[in-house]
C-alpha cells in the first residue's frame, strides 16, 4: 500500500525498512498469519473491516457473508473499538466456527492488522512524501 | 475461560505455536533494535497499556 507521509524520508521508501530487523520479522509474522489454517478470505475480510474502522479505507458493503466470516469480522471490529467489550455470545460464536488453533492465529492476525492500520494512519498526511509499508514478499 | 491455553501451554496463543513464535520475534526486535532507547519504549508501552486498560 502506498500512502503519503510526513516522515522526512525519500519518496518510495518502505516504512518497514526503517525498522531494522523488526521490519523483516514483521513481514515473517505477516506471512505466517496466512499459513496458519485460517481461510484467507476470512483474514482479508477482517483486515478490510479493521482498516475501515480505523479510517484507513472506505467501508465496503460486499453483501452477505457466511456465519464464520461474520463472527470473525465482528470480533475484529470489537477488538479495534474496545477489546474489553467482547461478549460471551461473541466468544461462543467464534468457538462454533473456529478451532482453538485457528482462533489463536485469528487473534494474532487481528492484532497485527490493527497495528499496521494504525501505524499507516499515524504516519499519513495529505500532500506528503509517497512511501510504502509492504508486508507481502516480492 | 473464553480462550483457554492448551494443556501443555501457558498461553492461549500456544495453540498456534508458529504464529506465536513469529510474533515473539517481532516483539523482541522492537525492544532490542532501532533508534529509540528502551526507557522511552517502556514509557510508550505503559502509556498504551493504561489507555487501553490492559491491567498491568
Amino acid at each position: 500500500m502506498t500512502f503519503a507521509t510526513w516522515l522526512p524520508v525519500d519518496a518510495g521508501t518502505d516504512v518497514g525498512d526503517l525498522l531494522g530487523g523488526a521490519g523483516d520479522a514483521l513481514r515473517a509474522l505477516y506471512a505466517s498469519l496466512w499459513e496458519a489454517g485460517v481461510d484467507p478470505a476470512v483474514l482479508s475480510a477482517c483486515q478490510e473491516a479493521i482498516e475501515a474502522t480505523v479510517g484507513a479505507r472506505p467501508r465496503t458493503t460486499s453483501g452477505t457473508v457466511d456465519a464464520a466470516t461474520a463472527a470473525a469480522v465482528m470480533f475484529a471490529e470489537q477488538y479495534v473499538v474496545d477489546a474489553h467489550g467482547v461478549t460471551d455470545a461473541q466468544a461462543a460464536a467464534l468457538h462454533e466456527h473456529f478451532t482453538d488453533a485457528q482462533l489463536a492465529a485469528l487473534t494474532t492476525a487481528i492484532a497485527t492488522f490493527d497495528a499496521l492500520a494504525r501505524v499507516r494512519a499515524l504516519l499519513a498526511v495529505a500532500g506528503g512524501t509517497p512511501v510504502t509499508f509492504t508486508m507481502e514478499a516480492d | 475461560m473464553r480462550f483457554a491455553p492448551p494443556p501443555d501451554g501457558a498461553s492461549f496463543f500456544d495453540h498456534a505455536p508458529d504464529v506465536f513464535r513469529a510474533f515473539n520475534v517481532v516483539y523482541g526486535q522492537l525492544w532490542s533494535a532501532g533508534g529509540v532507547d528502551q526507557p522511552t519504549k517502556e514509557v510508550a508501552r505503559l502509556r498504551n497499556a493504561r489507555v487501553v486498560d490492559c491491567g498491568i
